[in-house]
C-alpha cells in the first residue's frame, strides 16, 4: 500500500515539475496505470495542468486521461473547458478535431454546455478532417442530451453535410443521422430523391468503411419504381468486387432489398448470377469473416435455393478449418444437396464422419440422413454409408446413426426395415437421450418384425425409473405398441409399465399418457390398435428452416449480428427501437413497435395452430412427442446461443410448461437470500455474504463480496477448517481485484473429501469455520451448512427397495421426533417442499386419522436415510420416524426437516 | 457500433482497453474472462453474454476483442479487427506481440483513437496514418502549417492511399502473380476441390500520380474485344490463351465501376507494395503434382506407407522447398523410412513423416516408403488426416493467368521499367486424403 502511495507521490512531483520530458514520462506512466485498472484519479489536478502543452502526443494522453476520469470530478473538469475552447480554434486542424472529439467524449454536463459553440463552428470548418469529426460529435452529444441537439439546430447542420464534397464527411454525417434516427421518437432523416444522388456519388469515392455506412443507409430506402430499383442495383453491383467482405455483404443486403421491387424474372436472374461468385469468394477470407459470410450465405440460400447451384465444392471442409467454420459449411452443403451432386456430397459426409471432433462427426452423420430424406433416389446409398459407419463401433457415431435411421423410417415406412437387424446388434451403449428414444421407437414400431423385441424392450425397461422423461414416454408408447403386436408375450411387461407410470411417476405427462393408453386398451383393444398403430404422416425434408417472415427480417439485417445469430435484433439487443422498414410509413414510433409485436403474436398464433393441428391428428398422437420435441429442441437451440450458461434452467422451464400443476411440482432454483458472514467492520471494508447451495450434483458456496473502502482490494483466498462433512473449497474466492464500491458474486465448488472430515467422536456440527484472506490479511468467521445440500440427486428409492431397507434396520435404531405447530399439513405441499431439497417421496397411505408418507434421501457420508412422516391433520403436527444405518447425522436431519416444513 | 476494443492475453491480463461508448462498463472484461477465456474450448468467434456481444480474433498469445451492445455489422467488425492487425504490422513489423503492445501502449492508444471514433472506423490506411502518428524515435519536429493542412486533406481524401509530389529518378514497377493452391484430392486420386486463390501484388516506385492500366488474359475481356470471334485469337504465345476467372476483388484504388462496364483494371497505385487484386479460378486448373498414397494398417502395430509424388509441370521448371507431410497414427513409436531423394524424418510433435525435397524438377517421379511401428495397447481411433504439401514453383501458374500489358500514364515519367514474376505456392493447402 505504502509503496503505491510513494509512486503516486513521485508522479505528482514530476507532473508539477518544470522538466518537460519528465512531465511527459509521468503522464505516460499515469495512463499506463489507468489501463491496468489502478486508480490514479487523485492526480487529476496535476494532469490537467499538462493540458496546455504544445506536444501533440502528450496532449492526446492527457485527453485520454480526461475521458476516463472527468465524470468522477465534474467540478474540476470545468477548469479544462477554456483550454478546449482554445484548442478548438487552433490553426492546426488536427488539434481542432482532437479537441472536438475529446469534448464529445467527456460526459460532464458542465462541459457539454460549453461544447455547443465550438461544435457549431467546427461543423462549418473548411477542413474536411474537422468536419467529419464534428459530425460524429453531434451523435455523441445526442446520446447525452437529445433535446440540446434539437434546440441548437445541429440536425440541420448534419443534413447540410450530406451534400458535402468529401465522401468521409458525408458518410460520418449519415452514420450520425442513422444513430439519431435509431433513438429519436421520429426519424430526423429519410433518403429522398434529392439527397439520393449525392449519397450515391459519395459511395463511389468513399473509403471502405464509409462505403459500408453508406450502403447500410441505402438499404433502408425503398425505390419508387422498378426502374429506380434497377439503376440502384446497377450502381451497387460493382461494389461486390471490393476486397472488404463488409462492403460485399452490405452490397448484397442492399441489392436483395431492392430486388423485391423488380418483377422481371430475367433481370433477377442476371443479378443472381452476378451475386453468386462474390458470395463464394467470401470464403477466401480469414475464418472469422468466413463464419459471418457462411451464416449469411445460409440465409440467402434459404430464400433463393438455386443461387449457388453447382458451387457445392467450395463448401467442402478442409481438415484444418476451425470447427465453427466446418459446421456452417456442412449446413450449407446439406441445403445444396440435389440429385446431381448427392454422390459427391455423400462421399464427403462419410469422410467427415470419420474425423475426431465429436460435434462435427455427429452433424456429418445427420447430414447423410437429411440427404436420404431430401433425395429419395439417394436413400439406398445413404443407408449403405450409415451401415458402414455402424461397423466403426465408435459409440457416438452409432448413437447418431440410430437417430438418423429412425428419421429415414419415418420418411419411408416399410421400405428399409431389413437393416433393423444390423442396428439391433450394435446397440451396446446408448446413453444419449435422443438416440435411446429413437432406438426404443424403432423397437416399438417394428415389434412384429424384430424377433426378440420383447427382450430388447425389457432390457431398456429395467432402468425405467432412472430414465429421462423423454425416454420414459417413449418406453411407454413402445411397450403399448409391442403389446398390440404380440399381446401374448408382453402382457406382463405392459402391466408393469402402466402401473409404474400411473402410480409412481410424478411426471404428469407420463402419468396421463399411461392412463390414456390404459383406458383405450381396456375399452376397445381393436380401436386402440387402429389408432396407435395407424399410419403416420411422413416427415418432409426441406431447405427452409425459418418462417418466411423471420427469414425476411434476417435478410434485411445482413450482415449484422442478427444475421449471424439467426435471430431478430430485438431478441438480443436491449432497449433498442425495432429496425423499421421505410415502406411501413410509420409516423409514431410506438405504433411501429405495436405493429411488430402484433405480427409476432400472429406468428406465435400460427405456430400454435400448427401444433394443434398435429395434435388433432389422433393417428399421430403417439408420435406427437417426438415432433414437439424437435420443435422444442429448436427453441432451446435458439435460446442456447444467448444463454449458454442457463441452458439447464431452460430445460427446467420447458418441463415447467408441460407441468399441469404449473410451477408447483417442478424443482426450481429459488434465489435464497445470502447470509452475512463477514461484516464490513470486521473485514476492514470487505463485506461477504454467503450461502451453501446444491446444483448439478455438487455443492457450491455462493458468495457475494462488496468492497466498501475507497481502494481496490485483491489477493483473495478462502480456506475451510476440517469439518464434520468433509467440505473443502475447490477454487479461488475471487479472481482479480474488487474495485471500490463494487460487488461481485463468486461461486466456489465444495466437493466432499474424506480427508477433510473432522473425526471427533462426540461432536457433530453443521458449523464450518472458514478463513478468508485478502491482500495478505486473514479473517476468521463461520457459517452453517444446511443439511439438505448434502442430499444427493439420486436419493430416490423404489417402493420395494424402501421396504426392504426399512425392514433391514432394527426398530430400536429408529429415531422419533414430533414436529408441532405446522402452518401447512397438506401432503402435496409437504412433498413438494421436501423434494425441492432432494428428499424424495416414496409412497403414501392412510391410517385412521393419520396420513402417512414415506421419503428417502441419500448423503455421501451416511448413505440412504429413510423417513416416515405421520401427519395428523387435526393437530397440525407430524410424528417423524427416521431410520438410517449411520445415525450420527439423524439429529441434525430432524432439525433440518422441521425447518424445511416450517419455511415459507 | 463498436462500444469498446480490448486487448487481452490468454491468461486474462488486460493489455489495452479503450471504451468508446457509455453503454458498457469496465466489468465487460470480467464477463469476457469468465465466459470466453475460461471456457477454453475453441468456440465460434462471436459470443453473446446477457446483452453484450464479443467479437474476437486471436493473434499469437492474445486476443483482440470488439465489444458491442447493438446489432452491429458483424462483417465490418471482423474486417476492422483484421485491419487493426495490418496497421500494427505496418507500425511494429510482422512479428509484433504482447510485449510490443505493452511497450508502445501510448502509440497504440493514439492509433485506436484515430482509426475509430465513437465506434465507427475512420481512416485506416497505414501510409496516411504514418504521416501524423509516428513511433517515438521517428518523431519529427513541429510541422509547418501547410504540411499539417495536407495531412488532414489526405486523411479524408478521395485518393487516400497515395501522397502527392513523389519523385523517383528511376521509375520501376514489379508485378508478382502469386497463386495459392487449395487442392483437395481423394485417396483414389480424384480432385475433389481445385481452387486457385491468386493475388496480384504490385510494388511500384513511380513519380507523380500515375494512371495505371493492367491487362490480363481474362476470357470475358478477350471475348468482348474479339466480338465473340475466337478464331482470330492467335495462340502462338502462351499468354494469350484466355482463362475463366470466377471472381476477382480489388484494392480500393481500382475503379470498380470501370471494371464493371468494360472489364478494364485501371487505378492510381499507392506508393510501395500493395495487393492490387485477388482472384479465384476453379475451371481448367492445371495440377502441378500427382500424389499416390498407399497406407495400409498391417495388424495392430504396423502401418505400411508408400507415397509417390509425380511432378506434372514442364521439365524446364522446378519446385523449390517441397515438403510432404505424411501423417501417422498418434501412437507411433518409430518410423523406418526409405527414400532415394530428399530428406525424411518422423516428427513426433506433429505426428507426421516430414519429407523435404529442395529441388523438385518437372516431369519427375519420387517416392518414399516407410514402416510405421505403433505402441502396442493404446488402441484409439486414427482419424487419418490428409497428406499435405508445401511447395513454391517459380514461373508457373496453375490457372494459366498471364499479364498481357501494364500501361503507366503520367506526364512526368518518360520510361518505366516493368518486371513480372509468377509464383505458384502451397502452404499445406494441397491436401491428399489417405
Amino acid at each position: 500500500m505504502s509503496k503505491q502511495r510513494d509512486e503516486l507521490h513521485e508522479l505528482r512531483l514530476k507532473l508539477s515539475g518544470e522538466n518537460a520530458s519528465h512531465q511527459k514520462e509521468a503522464v505516460k506512466q499515469v495512463v499506463a496505470y489507468m489501463t491496468v485498472g489502478k486508480d490514479v484519479s487523485s492526480l487529476f489536478t496535476e494532469v490537467l495542468k499538462c493540458m496546455t502543452t504544445e506536444d501533440l502526443e502528450m496532449k492526446k494522453l492527457v485527453y485520454l486521461y480526461l475521458m476516463t476520469y472527468a465524470k468522477f470530478k465534474p467540478d474540476l473538469s470545468i477548469l479544462v473547458v477554456n483550454s478546449f475552447i482554445q484548442d478548438a480554434k487552433d490553426e492546426n486542424p488536427l488539434v481542432r478535431a482532437l479537441a472536438i472529439r475529446t469534448m464529445g467524449s467527456i460526459r460532464v454536463e458542465e462541459v457539454t454546455e460549453y461544447l455547443c459553440q465550438p461544435l457549431r463552428r467546427c461543423l462549418k470548418d473548411d477542413d474536411p478532417y474537422v468536419k467529419k469529426t464534428a459530425a460524429l460529435c453531434v451523435a455523441k452529444l445526442f446520446e447525452m442530451d437529445p433535446e440540446l441537439i434539437e434546440s441548437q439546430g445541429f440536425i440541420e447542420d448534419l443534413l447540410a453535410l450530406i451534400t458535402d464534397s468529401n465522401s468521409m464527411v458525408v458518410s460520418n454525417a449519415l452514420a450520425a443521422l442513422q444513430e439519431i434516427n435509431s433513438v429519436a421518437s421520429k426519424p430526423v432523416f429519410v433518403i429522398d430523391k434529392k439527397n439520393l444522388s449525392k449519397i450515391l456519388n459519395a459511395m463511389g469515392e468513399a473509403n471502405e468503411w464509409s462505403q459500408v455506412f453508406i450502403l447500410d443507409t441505402l438499404s433502408t430506402y425503398t425505390p419508387r419504381n422498378e426502374r429506380e430499383a434497377e439503376s440502384l442495383i446497377e450502381r451497387i453491383i460493382p461494389r461486390m468486387s471490393h476486397k472488404n467482405a463488409a462492403v460485399v455483404l452490405s452490397s448484397v443486403r442492399a441489392i436483395l432489398q431492392f430486388m423485391s421491387n423488380i418483377k422481371s424474372k430475367k433481370v433477377l436472374e442476371t443479378y443472381y448470377r452476378k451475386m453468386a461468385p462474390s458470395l463464394v469468394s467470401l470464403l477466401t477470407n480469414p475464418p472469422e469473416v468466413q463464419y459471418v459470410a457462411l451464416k449469411n450465405i445460409n440465409l440467402v440460400v434459404q430464400k433463393y435455393p438455386t443461387i449457388l447451384k453447382g458451387s457445392h465444392k467450395v463448401f467442402f471442409c478442409r481438415y484444418n478449418d476451425p470447427t465453427y467454420v466446418k459446421m456452417e459449411k456442412l449446413e450449407i452443403l446439406i441445403m445444396l444437396a440435389n440429385e446431381d451432386n448427392v454422390e459427391a456430397l455423400l462421399k464427403e459426409f462419410k469422410v467427415y464422419a470419420q474425423e475426431v471432433d465429436v460435434t462435427f462427426v455427429r452433424k456429418a452423420v445427420r447430414a447423410i440422413g437429411l440427404a436420404a430424406i431430401k433425395i429419395p433416389s439417394a436413400t439406398q446409398r445413404c443407408i449403405k454409408h450409415l451401415l458402414s459407419l455402424i461397423k466403426s463401433q465408435i459409440h457416438y457415431v452409432t448413437q447418431e446413426v440410430v437417430v438418423v435411421v429412425k428419421d429415414i423410417f419415418r420418411k419411408y415406412p416399410n421400405k428399409y426395415e431389413s437393416i433393423i437387424g444390423t442396428l439391433c446388434n450394435s446397440l451396446t451403449t446408448l446413453d444419449d437421450i435422443e438416440s435411446k428414444s429413437s432406438m426404443i421407437w424403432i423397437i416399438g414400431q417394428y415389434a412384429d418384425r424384430i424377433e426378440n423385441s420383447e427382450e430388447l424392450l425389457e432390457s431398456f425397461l429395467e432402468t425405467f425409473d432412472e430414465e429421462n422423461p423423454e425416454v420414459q414416454l417413449q418406453l411407454l408408447t413402445s411397450t403399448v405398441k409391442l403389446f398390440l403386436h404380440k399381446p401374448e408375450d408382453s402382457q406382463e411387461l405392459l402391466q408393469d409399465v402402466l402401473s409404474t407410470a400411473t402410480q409412481e411417476s410424478e411426471n404428469p405427462d407420463l402419468r396421463e399418457r399411461a392412463y390414456i393408453y390404459w383406458r383405450m386398451l381396456s375399452t376397445d383393444p381393436d380401436v386402440a390398435k387402429e389408432i396407435i398403430l395407424g399410419e403416420k404422416p411422413l416427415i418432409e425434408g426441406t431447405n427452409r428452416k425459418y418462417h418466411i417472415d423471420l427469414l425476411e427480417t434476417l435478410l434485411f439485417n445482413i450482415p449484422s449480428l442478427s444475421s449471424v445469430f439467426h435471430k431478430p435484433p430485438e431478441n438480443f439487443v436491449t432497449n433498442v427501437k425495432v429496425f423499421l422498414r421505410e415502406d411501413e410509413e410509420i409516423e409514431n414510433d410506438e405504433e411501429g413497435i405495436l405493429q411488430v409485436e402484433e405480427e409476432r403474436e400472429k406468428e406465435q398464433e400460427k405456430q400454435q395452430e400448427e401444433t394443434t393441428n398435429t395434435n388433432q391428428n389422433i393417428g399421430s398422437l403417439i408420435d406427437f412427442n417426438s415432433e414437439s420435441k424437435q420443435q422444442q429442441n429448436q427453441n432451446t437451440q435458439q435460446q442456447r446461443t444467448t444463454h449458454v450458461v442457463q441452458s439447464q434452467d431452460i430445460r427446467q422451464n420447458n418441463n415447467v410448461n408441460q407441468d399441469e400443476y404449473g410451477m408447483g411440482l417442478s424443482k426450481m432454483n429459488v434465489d435464497i437470500p445470502k447470509k452475512l458472514i463477514l461484516d464490513a467492520e470486521k473485514g476492514e471494508g470487505l463485506e461477504i455474504k454467503g450461502i451453501f447451495q446444491r446444483r448439478e450434483n455438487s455443492i457450491f458456496y455462493e458468495l457475494s463480496l462488496t468492497n466498501k473502502t475507497q481502494a481496490p482490494i485483491g489477493g483473495f483466498a478462502c480456506v475451510f477448517n476440517t469439518n464434520s462433512f468433509g467440505l473443502k473449497p475447490n477454487g479461488w474466492l475471487l479472481d482479480g481485484v474488487l474495485m471500490p464500491m463494487q460487488t461481485r458474486g463468486s461461486s466456489i465448488p465444495c466437493p466432499i473429501e474424506t480427508s477433510h472430515i473432522k473425526h471427533q467422536n462426540d461432536q457433530i456440527s453443521n458449523l464450518i469455520q472458514l478463513a478468508i484472506g485478502k491482500d495478505s490479511q486473514v479473517y476468521y468467521c463461520q457459517d452453517e451448512v444446511p443439511f439438505h445440500v448434502l442430499c444427493t440427486e439420486d436419493g430416490k428409492l423404489g417402493r420395494s427397495e424402501f421396504l426392504k431397507a426399512w425392514k433391514d434396520i432394527p426398530d430400536e435404531v429408529e429415531s422419533l421426533k414430533e414436529i408441532t405447530d405446522l402452518t401447512e399439513s397438506n401432503s402435496n405441499i409437504i412433498k413438494l417442499k421436501l423434494e425441492n431439497k432432494n428428499i424424495f417421496f416414496v409412497a403414501k397411505r392412510k391410517a385412521d386419522e393419520l396420513e402417512i408418507m414415506y421419503f428417502s434421501l441419500k448423503t455421501e457420508m451416511a448413505g440412504f436415510v429413510l423417513l416416515e412422516l405421520a401427519i395428523d391433520h387435526n393437530s397440525n403436527s407430524i410424528q417423524l420416524a427416521t431410520r438410517a444405518n449411520n445415525i450420527d447425522f439423524v439429529g441434525m436431519l430432524e432439525l433440518e426437516i422441521e425447518k424445511i416444513l416450517k419455511e415459507y | 457500433m463498436i462500444s469498446g476494443i480490448l486487448f487481452i492475453n490468454e491468461l486474462g491480463k488486460v493489455l489495452i482497453s479503450r471504451i468508446y461508448r457509455q453503454d458498457i462498463t469496465i466489468s465487460f472484461i470480467d464477463q469476457f474472462k469468465i465466459k470466453v477465456l475460461a471456457a477454453k474450448k475453441t468456440t465460434n468467434p462471436i459470443k453473446h453474454v446477457e446483452g453484450t456481444t464479443f467479437c474476437f480474433r486471436r493473434i499469437g498469445s492474445f486476443f483482440i476483442v470488439a465489444v458491442t451492445k447493438k446489432n452491429i455489422n458483424a462483417a465490418l467488425v471482423f474486417e476492422f479487427l483484421n485491419t487493426i492487425i495490418e496497421i500494427f504490422k505496418g507500425y511494429f513489423g510482422e512479428k509484433f506481440n504482447e510485449n510490443t503492445i505493452r511497450t508502445n501502449f501510448s502509440l497504440v492508444y493514439e492509433l485506436l483513437d484515430e482509426i475509430i471514433d465513437f465506434g465507427y472506423p475512420q481512416t485506416t490506411e497505414t501510409d496516411i496514418l504514418k504521416l501524423y502518428i509516428t513511433r517515438e524515435n521517428q518523431r519529427q519536429t513541429k510541422k509547418s502549417k501547410e504540411s499539417v493542412k495536407q495531412i488532414s486533406i489526405k486523411a479524408t481524401g478521395v485518393i487516400g492511399w497515395r501522397q502527392e509530389g513523389l519523385k523517383y529518378s528511376r521509375n520501376e514497377v514489379f508485378l508478382d502473380i502469386v497463386e495459392n493452391l487449395h487442392f483437395l484430392v481423394s485417396n483414389s486420386g480424384k480432385f475433389l476441390k481445385s481452387d486457385v486463390f491468386g493475388e496480384i501484388i504490385m510494388k511500384s516506385r513511380l513519380s507523380g500520380m500515375p494512371d495505371c492500366k493492367l491487362g490480363l488474359n481474362d476470357k470475358v475481356l478477350l471475348d468482348k474485344r474479339s466480338g465473340g470471334k475466337r478464331t482470330k485469337m492467335k495462340n502462338t504465345r502462351g499468354g494469350n490463351t484466355p482463362i475463366v476467372i470466377d471472381d476477382v476483388t480489388f484494392h480500393q484504388c481500382v475503379k470498380l465501376s470501370k471494371f464493371d462496364t468494360d472489364r478494364s483494371i485501371s487505378f492510381v497505385p499507392p506508393d510501395g507494395e500493395f495487393q492490387c487484386a485477388s482472384y479465384r479460378v476453379t475451371e481448367n486448373v492445371k495440377k502441378p503434382f500427382k500424389v499416390i498414397p498407399i497406407v495400409k494398417e498391417r495388424g495392430a502395430i504396423t502401418v505400411d506407407v508408400k507415397v509417390t509424388v509425380i511432378s506434372l509441370f514442364s521439365e524446364n521448371l522446378f519446385a523449390k522447398n517441397t515438403v510432404v507431410r505424411i501423417p501417422t497414427p498418434p501412437n507411433t513409436a518409430e518410423c523406418v523410412i526409405t527414400t532415394q531423394t530428399g530428406k525424411a524424418k518422423y516428427d513426433p510433435q506433429i505426428n507426421c513423416i516430414v519429407w523435404s525435397i529442395k529441388r523438385f524438377q518437372g516431369k519427375e517421379e519420387l517416392s518414399l516408403s516407410a514402416e510405421v511401428n505403433l505402441i502396442r495397447g493404446k488402441q484409439s481411433v486414427w482419424s487419418r488426416p490428409p497428406i499435405s504439401l508445401d511447395f513454391t514453383i517459380p514461373s508457373y501458374t496453375s490457372s494459366g493467368l498471364r499479364v498481357r500489358y501494364l500501361k503507366v500514364v503520367e506526364k512526368s515519367i518518360t520510361e518505366v521499367v516493368k518486371w513480372v514474376r509468377y509464383l505458384c505456392v502451397s502452404k499445406g493447402t494441397f491436401q491428399v486424403r489417405i
